[in-house]
């Protein structure tokens, strides 16, 4: 509607028909989520059959291990079972440092050349009471260096205080008019609603996701495009990094946190791609709309990016490209706090992720993928979480059950196996903080080192407790979930984006 | 079903022969060197050596306890070495029933010998290979590694340091492998704690393996390689220590082996052998036999040490050799088997700076010069050397070193009530209890034993001594045993020393 002697009439008339296109669309992505919910149900019968065979599995082990006479037979299951989750979770976090090539293979490419642009990005920014951050992201992506990028920002009504920190930032940037404002009203606002109701307004090529406190690099948006159209992907996820090692005895936990972004970004994520199953992350995604709209847009999951991602992989076939440079990479805070729901609680975020993952694993999705591996390696990294937290109590009991029963030394010995996987996963901890700190210029102290060093056992309960209480929840029916909070910390210590030039 | 076999064996046939096309060059580079070796090292295996060193039936008694008995050992196993080396014995004895098919037990350990020589040959071949030695000096290497009569010598006999020493290049190999993926460090530390775990002063080289580890590592990587070798190898060499202190044999205390007791009495509560080069000490002697054996291989290497340095390719394994040198010169206790280490070390330094100089240089003149010098060598070697060394193998191959134990043994059985305390030397030990005999090694005839049961009225309970030259060393540390030769008699004697004495109360 660009056309400088437009009428009245015209005009009007262009509106109208956009109205128009929108209606049409809203009700298309509405369709096409019920046709999907209905495919969701036929594995859904055959996840409750699995769930309830690993229910049986499990009073059988329980069973075992009460009976004397299969003592030893529990501790070798055991020790094979800690073995497979300890060795998985080793190699995998190294997948992205395997070999000095793998490190560059999975960075992200040479931007495309200025005035080359050619793909429309629609970016949208869910929001809710995310006053105090909203400012600096919007300012911070404003200043791509993309030529052709719309910001869609999603609102909730009764949410005034964001809205005018949103407003103020539209004020400011008149000229630039590339700030879309929707508000709408949730019964029970989650981040898929809010999602899926921006999306109805996207125009684009690609649509992508940013979060309230997120500091984006700067030129993020051309090297997505060049990852999009050089590798053909329909689905782009780049690096998320928490930012905040913490400082004081009470944010312990915050470096383990960081650290598991570190590694999950650099290289599981790398790892499942490479299997064709991904758990797309929250953020720093970028989806072709057209591909996003056959989805039906946003599972609405307690964890729709999970969820998301699986239900392209598995259904849509969607080939996911991921890409990590530490430059890159979209900055954000860990959790301020472990139990606090109000400032940001690790637990709760934790519960919530876990639960999404369950829910994901029930409904089956994952044994849709084409080769036997693919399914068996899908189920996994959907049970993660969940065997991780088994394998954690497993780990002493076995141990404890070994050397009360006289084992034989031999056995014994083999009980201690599972440890090797854990150092070498310890190691790389140590040897993860030291080169997060020198790719972002970052300063850990001993201390920092320390909590890695002994207090993994004590993150892993943390861990290990917001999944057990995710089971619980899950099995009882109850929904209620907790929006991870913000501080902003990771503003106070790292300073804006402008740093990760 | 036949067509289908035939058809199946063809397509292998085919497969096989196009994978040797394809591989001519590294098999023939590999192959020549290797069958000459197998054949220096299999011709006369069980004759020469003789009997020289006890230890050889310590170990495969050793392996046995864990075959029949399955114990760690036949006497109270006391951490004097990690179990692996002879483990790995037990197992191919086991799986092979290798006791079956000699005379004497050693035997069938020189038979594994012989195989580990083969795995340390093609180790070595790949390691020099990924050094980027050229094919003939990669033959070279394996040539020289398995040719010289003390490899011979020493590849022959069963010892731990052989199993080590194959272990120490496996891990050499995967620190240098060239794709430089993360797991080559992983099984680098897996294959030192092996190493370490086979023979434990294979330690002292572990900074070779986690300096080439280091040189083929890309900086940014570097890190990561070094801690998941280092870790690695730690956590599995720690699997040693935590089976000690799951029996409460880590730490001394009374009534009890342990551990670290041994790791001290192996370090320092042992009495030196003395100066290398001060005339009669033990040490003295063993450098005698080593370059009286041979004193070409270790000779040229040791001089080749500052040219080494000069290559950084070849610096870490100069340092290895420099590192065995200087510990032999120390004056504490040197092993009988401590130049094996050496042998491969000394191999891939001559064959190193040979491809070294081969190297095309800038200047033309510089670059004849040094290929003459590798031309002069080889020629020098050929005319020296190789006469010398193809003359030993044949000289050792009229040789029966074994007969006379044989000989002692049969003799035993023939003429020994199967009840009767013998004390003999480890090598006659295993032969002996395994025709149902009541051997005692002499070592252990002491009162620790007495307390066991096994001697209940001292030496009056001796019934025979088998004395060797390996017994009469030990006699002094053994008063029992002496007195029950005091108060004995001659009853048969053989050669090589070996009488057997009945003791007469």
């Amino acid at each position: 509607m660009g056309k400088p002697d437009t009428e009245v009439g015209d005009f009007l008339l262009v509106v109208g028909e956009d109205f128009m296109l929108y209606a049409i669309r809203r009700s298309y992505l509405r369709a096409r989520r019920a046709v999907i919910r209905h495919r969701a149900r036929a594995g859904r019968r055959l996840a409750v059959a699995l769930a309830v065979a690993a229910a049986a599995a499990a009073i059988g082990a329980a069973w075992c291990a009460l009976a004397p006479p299969l003592v030893p037979a529990f501790l070798l299951i055991a020790t094979g079972f800690n073995l497979v989750i300890g060795g998985t979770e080793a190699r995998w976090r190294l997948y992205g440092w395997r070999t000095p090539v793998a490190s560059a293979e999975i960075a992200w490419p040479e931007p495309v050349q200025p005035g080359s642009e050619k793909l429309n990005f629609d970016i949208i920014v869910p929001l809710r009471d995310e006053a105090n951050v909203i400012g600096e992201t919007l300012r911070g992506l404003l200043r791509q260096t993309h030529p052709r990028y719309h910001i869609v920002v999603s609102l909730c009504d009764d949410d005034t205080s964001t809205i005018d920190a949103v407003r103020a930032v539209v004020r400011e940037n008149l000229l630039a008019n590339n700030i879309t404002i929707i508000t709408d009203q949730y019964a029970n606002p989650t981040k898929a609603q809010q999602l899926n109701r921006a999306l109805e307004v996207c125009m684009g090529d690609v649509v992508g996701v940013i979060d309230a406190e997120d500091d984006v690099a700067e030129d993020l948006l051309v090297h997505a495009e060049a990852l999009l159209s050089r590798s053909g992907a329909d689905v782009v996820q780049g690096g998320v990094q928490l930012m905040n090692l913490g400082s004081g005895l009470g944010k312990w936990f915050q470096v383990h946190n960081v650290l598991e972004y570190f590694f999950w970004f650099t290289s599981r994520m790398a790892f499942h791609a490479s299997t064709g199953f991904v758990p797309l992350g929250g953020n720093t995604v970028f989806v072709r709309r057209e591909m996003l709209e056959r989805a039906g847009g946003w599972p609405l999951s307690i964890t729709e990016d999970c969820a998301l991602g699986v239900r392209l992989s598995t259904e849509f076939g969607a080939k996911v490209a991921t890409a990590y440079s530490a430059r890159l990479t979209t900055r954000e805070e860990a959790p301020p706090s472990i139990f606090n729901k109000e400032t940001g609680s690790l637990f709760w975020q934790r519960d919530r992720w876990v639960r999404g993952f369950i829910e994901e694993f029930l409904v089956g999705r994952w044994l849709k993928m084409p080769t036997v591996r693919q399914k068996v390696l899908a189920g996994y990294i959907l049970a993660t979480p969940i065997l991780q937290a088994m394998s954690f109590v497993m780990l002493p009991a076995a141990i404890v059950i070994g050397l009360l029963t006289s084992t034989p030394v031999g056995i014994a010995l083999l009980l201690f196996t599972p440890y090797v996987p854990i150092g070498l996963t310890l190691v790389t901890q140590l040897v993860g903080l030291h080169d997060f700190c020198v790719k972002y210029g970052k300063k850990a102290s001993p201390w920092h080192y320390a909590s890695l060093l002994f207090l993994s056992p004590l993150y892993q309960v943390v861990l290990s407790g917001a999944a057990t209480v995710a089971v619980y929840k899950y099995a009882t029916g109850d929904k209620t979930w907790y929006k991870t909070g913000r501080a902003a910390e990771h503003r106070g210590v790292s300073g804006t984006m402008t740093t990760a030039a | 079903m036949a067509g289908t076999l035939r058809r199946a064996g063809l397509s292998l046939a085919r497969r096989l022969r196009a994978w040797v096309t394809g591989h001519r060059a590294p098999l023939i580079a590999l192959g020549v060197p290797l069958v000459l070796v197998i054949i220096a090292t299999a011709w006369n295996l069980q004759g020469w050596p003789g009997r020289v060193d006890e230890d050889e039936g310590t170990y495969v008694a050793e392996a046995w306890a864990m075959i029949d008995p399955h114990h760690l050992a036949n006497y109270t196993y006391w951490y004097d070495h990690p179990p692996l080396g002879w483990a790995q014995l037990a197992g191919y004895i086991w799986l092979t029933d290798g006791f079956a098919r000699y005379p004497s037990a050693v035997d069938a350990g020189r038979e594994f010998m012989l195989l580990v020589t083969v795995a340390s040959c093609v180790l070595l071949y790949v390691l020099c290979r990924r050094l980027g030695f050229r094919r003939t000096a990669c033959s070279v290497t394996v040539a020289l590694f398995g040719l010289s009569p003390l490899a011979v010598y020493y590849h022959r006999l069963v010892s731990l340091d052989n199993i080590g020493t194959l272990w120490l290049l496996a891990a050499l190999v995967a620190a240098a492998s060239r794709r430089r993926n993360l797991s080559a460090a992983f099984w680098a530390g897996v294959w030192s704690s092996a190493a370490v775990l086979s023979k434990e002063t294979t330690a002292i080289l572990l900074p070779v393996v986690f300096w080439v580890l280091w040189q083929q590592a890309q900086p940014h990587t570097r890190k990561w390689h070094l801690s998941i070798y280092a870790v690695t190898f730690a956590l599995f060499s720690a699997f040693y220590p935590l089976y000690a202190a799951l029996r409460g044999e880590l730490f001394p205390g009374s009534g009890h082996v342990s551990l670290l007791w041994a790791v001290w009495w192996q370090l320092g509560g042992r009495q030196g052998s003395g100066f290398l080069f001060t005339h009669g000490t033990l040490a003295n002697s063993l450098l005698t036999l080593w370059l009286g054996t041979d004193r070409w291989l270790l000779f040229a290497a040791l001089m080749l040490v500052p040219t080494g340095m000069l290559a950084p390719r070849l610096r870490p394994f100069a340092i290895g050799l420099l590192i065995q040198a200087a510990m032999a010169l120390t004056g504490g206790y040197l092993p009988f088997f401590y130049v094996t280490a050496m042998i491969p070390f000394a191999a891939l330094l001559i064959g190193g700076v040979a491809d070294t100089l081969w190297e095309p240089a800038s200047s033309r003149l510089v670059e004849a010069a040094c290929r003459l010098i590798v031309l002069a060598a080889a020629a020098t070697a050929l005319i020296v050397v190789i006469p010398q060394w193809s003359s030993a193998l044949v000289r050792q191959a009229g040789q029966n070193g074994a007969a006379d134990t044989l000989a002692a043994t049969a003799w035993v059985e023939r003429n020994v009530p199967k009840r009767d305390v013998v004390v003999v030397d480890d090598y006659l030990w295993l032969d002996l209890k395994r025709a149902g005999f009541n051997p005692l090694w002499v070592q252990k005839a002491n009162s620790n034993v007495q307390s066991q049961g096994e001697l209940p009225h001292g030496w009056r309970s001796i019934g025979y001594v088998v004395m060797s030259d390996q017994i009469v060393g030990t006699l002094a540390g053994t008063p029992l045993v002496q007195e029950a030769v005091n108060h004995s008699v001659p009853v048969a004697r053989f050669g090589g020393g070996l009488v057997v004495r009945r003791v007469v109360p």
